[in-house]
């Protein structure tokens, strides 16, 4: 096992994709803190991995709550845990019946929804283990971006691709000021990937993206879980500030 | 990763020094059938020697990627020996240093022969069978130098070369997606190999190196091997015409 010892924080982890990295980081022996704000979804994926003898715990908590937020970091500094990896996966995509709105139509509040999901939490976060992780000198962050900050976004609305797109730009900068200590910053971009949030997308939409993915599929979690994993392990102690694009081919970096 | 290497026939050209070696002991420790082929013959029964005590076959053999008979009876060897080929590493190359108004007809020729005519019929044979096997993984060096220049350090030729390799990486990606091959790139920052050792020797150069990367040191065997093994394995199925920099983060700066 290449985690033994090690604690993870993973948000949206409920299900999906934030899931099998939280079961993969958990079969490699590390211990799995498991965010969502999806109450009975979360205990049923912690019930699932505790089967399975795993070292999880759950957190209920609305990561667009700054304060909740905050307050689990703090509560993680005094009850002396020592967070090694922070996997931020939590996100969404609104749509209106499958289809992105069009920017002209994007509500303020909408796009203000998506920013503290998918950007401002993975701010607080990071902000929250770093000073654990210069203690250790040890640390992996891997934030999970898009195909859609990679390209124009084909499915998802420009608020989405906008923070997938930021996401980039802040793991690159918090890799080169944190790197002295030992803590690496990465993404992991995917593109279309078996999950809730891409059945979301009415299946002609679902066929149009495919058909301009070369190895001609969706990928399923456990592809883009690797990818996680392989970012946390020793065998990439040399790749920081890097995206690694889970796509099928459909944008090539 | 484990044990999926085990029974796995691996080819590494370049593979008698250098990344190139590092690459192939990575393999040949995981159990994998490694050949070991490189323009000395000396060299390579040297890396297959120390490789004896391995689970699978380490067999060295002499193959220059500018003799494409060469490469062609080497394809030969390995489909006579094991009936298929999973997976190449497509390492070989030159790393000879020259001011575009120093760069002569021959030494322009002799790079592009081995970096990029080389490389990409080593691609087309090895790539043919894994056409016909419906499955393999092919996996490029390129370079930092492929991806940026900075102030001090153009090297126009070999940045040329490797800007060859990463097209020819995510054409060679598309062409092959319909037959389940994967074709993707590692672009190493600075490694502790012979020649990067022997600019080291001043230490100013040292210092200049280590400041302009992140992680702040120069990368090592299992750097290297942790992403090669990453993109030789199944982990890495839905990841097709990406480049993987290993650089401790030299190319975000």
């Amino acid at each position: 096992m290449q985690l033994t010892d090690k604690v993870a924080i993973v948000t949206g982890a409920a299900r999906g994709i934030g899931f099998d990295i939280a079961s993969k980081l958990s079969e490699e022996g590390a211990t799995v803190l498991l965010i969502d704000k999806e109450e009975s979804e979360l205990s049923k994926a912690v019930q699932l991995l505790t089967n399975l003898k795993r070292n999880v715990q759950s957190y209920v908590l609305d990561v667009t709550d700054d304060f909740a937020v905050m307050s689990f970091l703090d509560q993680l500094r005094e009850s002396n845990i020592k967070v090694d990896i922070l996997i931020n996966n939590a996100g969404i995509s609104p749509k209106v019946d499958g289809v992105r709105r069009e920017t002209h139509t994007i509500p303020i509040n909408e796009w203000e929804q998506v920013l503290k999901v998918n950007l401002t939490a993975p701010f607080l976060f990071t902000k929250g283990v770093l000073p654990i992780m210069m203690e250790k000198g040890w640390g992996r962050i891997v934030n999970i971006s898009s195909v859609a900050g990679r390209q124009a976004s084909k499915i998802a609305g420009s608020h989405y691709a906008a923070t997938k797109s930021a996401l980039i730009g802040f793991s690159r900068t918090v890799a080169s000021e944190y790197g002295k200590y030992g803590i690496t910053v990465n993404n992991v971009a995917p593109g279309r990937i078996e999950s809730k949030m891409a059945e979301m997308a009415t299946e002609q939409v679902a066929e149009n993206f495919l058909r301009q993915v070369p190895l001609g599929k969706s990928g399923t979690p456990q592809d883009v879980s690797s990818a996680v994993l392989f970012l946390c392990s020793e065998g990439a102690n040399y790749i920081t500030g890097a995206t690694i694009d889970v796509n099928g081919g459909i944008y090539m970096n | 990763m484990n044990d999926e290497f085990i029974g796995k026939v691996v080819v590494v050209t370049g593979a008698g020094t250098g990344l190139g070696r590092w690459i192939a002991e990575g393999f040949a420790k995981a159990g994998a059938h490694t050949i070991i082929t490189g323009i000395n013959l000396d060299e390579c029964m040297d890396v297959a020697g120390g490789l004896q005590e391995c689970q699978g076959k380490v067999i060295a053999r002499q193959m220059d990627v500018t003799n494409l008979s060469e490469i062609k009876d080497t394809l030969q060897f390995v489909i006579d020996e094991f009936s298929r080929v999973d997976v190449l590493v497509n390492n070989a190359g030159l790393v000879w240093k020259r001011k575009a108004l120093e760069v002569d007809e021959e030494f322009f020729d002799q790079m592009n022969a081995v970096n990029v005519k080389g490389a990409f019929f080593v691609a087309q044979t090895f790539g043919a069978q894994m056409v016909q096997q419906q499955s393999g993984k092919i996996i490029n060096i390129t370079s930092a130098a492929g991806k940026l220049i900075r102030k001090g350090l153009a090297n126009p030729i070999y940045n040329m070369n490797k800007g060859a390799i990463n097209m020819m990486t995510k054409a060679l990606a598309e062409e092959f997606s319909q037959y389940h091959v994967n074709v993707n790139a590692i672009g190493p920052g600075y490694f502790e190999t012979g020649p990067v050792k022997e600019r080291f020797v001043n230490p100013a150069v040292y210092e200049t190196v280590i400041e302009s990367t992140p992680l702040g040191k120069i990368g090592q065997a299992d750097d290297i091997q942790g992403t090669a093994l990453f993109l030789g394995s199944k982990l890495s199925d839905f990841i097709t015409g990406q480049i993987i920099y290993v650089d401790g983060g030299r190319t975000i700066l």
